[in-house]
């Protein structure tokens, strides 16, 4: 009896251990580490504002399901998207369509992880139209990869999203930027 | 022994927890929308042998549009809307599709324009033709601005 209550007592243990060790897999992602101040759209200590956009993120969260890497809310990167567009200076966000010279939308489509370790890509559509009858001027898809080691699962997320927001905005500033042949 | 069996139970609770796991999602570019004139080319996603973009492609005839199947990269001339797909499958006792990602894509730009996914673990498995129908069905309510079905 003994040894059975010994062997209860070690599998308590090694079950609060795990649980334990997976208890950081749960803890979300962090807006405010997606915003790209470490991949600047302009190399520009001032750049010129080219325009302002009316921004629709849409879309469900994307990845973290059925693995252990953390999943990216569309609210989170919503959030990142907004920060850096307003840290850029390039573009001013605002949140009404007839204010905007352009509205910009932004679907979240898919952010797949790896197992275990590896790379996480991140794919979202991008599309530039005309704020009001809403007339496609321009659209984009932006798939970008980041490494996705197993021992920095949220910072993958993390920078899946940064990765992709300046790849996407750098897009959209050559789109809507004033052309060089334009003089 | 009565220990034991305590534990027993929540072990065989947190393990069959994760076997009725359901998602499903639907989502469509607020500024698009579908109109019955398009012509969807259904790509066949490179692994896979069960040709289900013949599937796809009858679920999306059967609303009304036309749609035609077939490798990737070969669609037709006059295709206005690519579908890609991404099925994955698990082995529990037998073999199921456990996930399925179905995207609607601009031809010239591959950017994606709507895009639903299924999730369904070993307890609520569905078949394939089902999985297709569950994300068909969400992917066109969203375009519609309709609420996802039921996962």
């Amino acid at each position: 009896m003994t040894d059975v209550r010994r062997v209860a007592a070690h599998f308590v243990a090694a079950l609060a251990t795990s649980t334990l060790l997976f208890a950081g897999c749960s803890t979300p992602a962090r807006p405010d580490r997606m915003t790209s101040e470490a991949a600047p759209i302009t190399e520009s200590a001032e750049p010129p504002q080219i325009a302002t956009v009316f921004v629709t993120v849409y879309g469900d969260d994307v990845g973290g399901f059925a693995s252990h890497f953390i999943p990216l809310p569309r609210s989170d990167f919503e959030k990142a998207l907004l920060d850096t567009i307003a840290g850029s200076r390039l573009f001013a966000a605002t949140s009404d369509p007839a204010a905007a010279d352009y509205a910009l939308n932004v679907g979240l489509i898919s952010l797949v992880v790896p197992q275990w370790s590896g790379t996480a890509t991140l794919e979202t559509s991008w599309s530039i139209t005309t704020p009001v009858a809403r007339e496609e001027i321009s659209r984009k898809m932006v798939r970008t990869s980041s490494p996705s080691p197993f021992s920095r699962q949220r910072e993958a997320t993390e920078n899946s999203a940064k990765t992709n927001i300046a790849a996407g905005l750098k897009w959209l500033a050559e789109q809507l930027g004033p052309r060089e042949d334009q003089g | 022994m009565r220990a034991i069996s305590r534990l027993l139970i929540v072990v065989i609770c947190l393990s069959v927890s994760g076997c009725s796991i359901n998602r499903a999602t639907g989502t469509f570019d607020p500024g698009k929308d579908l109109v019955n004139s398009d012509i969807f080319y259904v790509e066949r996603f490179a692994p896979d042998k069960r040709e289900l973009n013949k599937t796809i492609a009858d679920g999306i005839n059967v609303r009304g549009y036309t749609a035609t199947f077939g490798p990737a990269g070969e669609a037709p001339d006059d295709a206005t809307v690519i579908v890609t797909y991404v099925d994955k499958w698990m082995w529990d006792i037998t073999n199921y599709m456990i996930e399925l990602t179905i995207t609607f894509r601009d031809p010239e730009s591959g950017a994606a324009l709507g895009s639903g996914n299924s999730y369904h673990t070993s307890l609520t498995r569905l078949s394939p033709e089902e999985m297709i129908e569950e994300v068909l069905t969400n992917i066109f309510s969203a375009d519609t601005g309709e609420e996802p079905a039921e996962g």
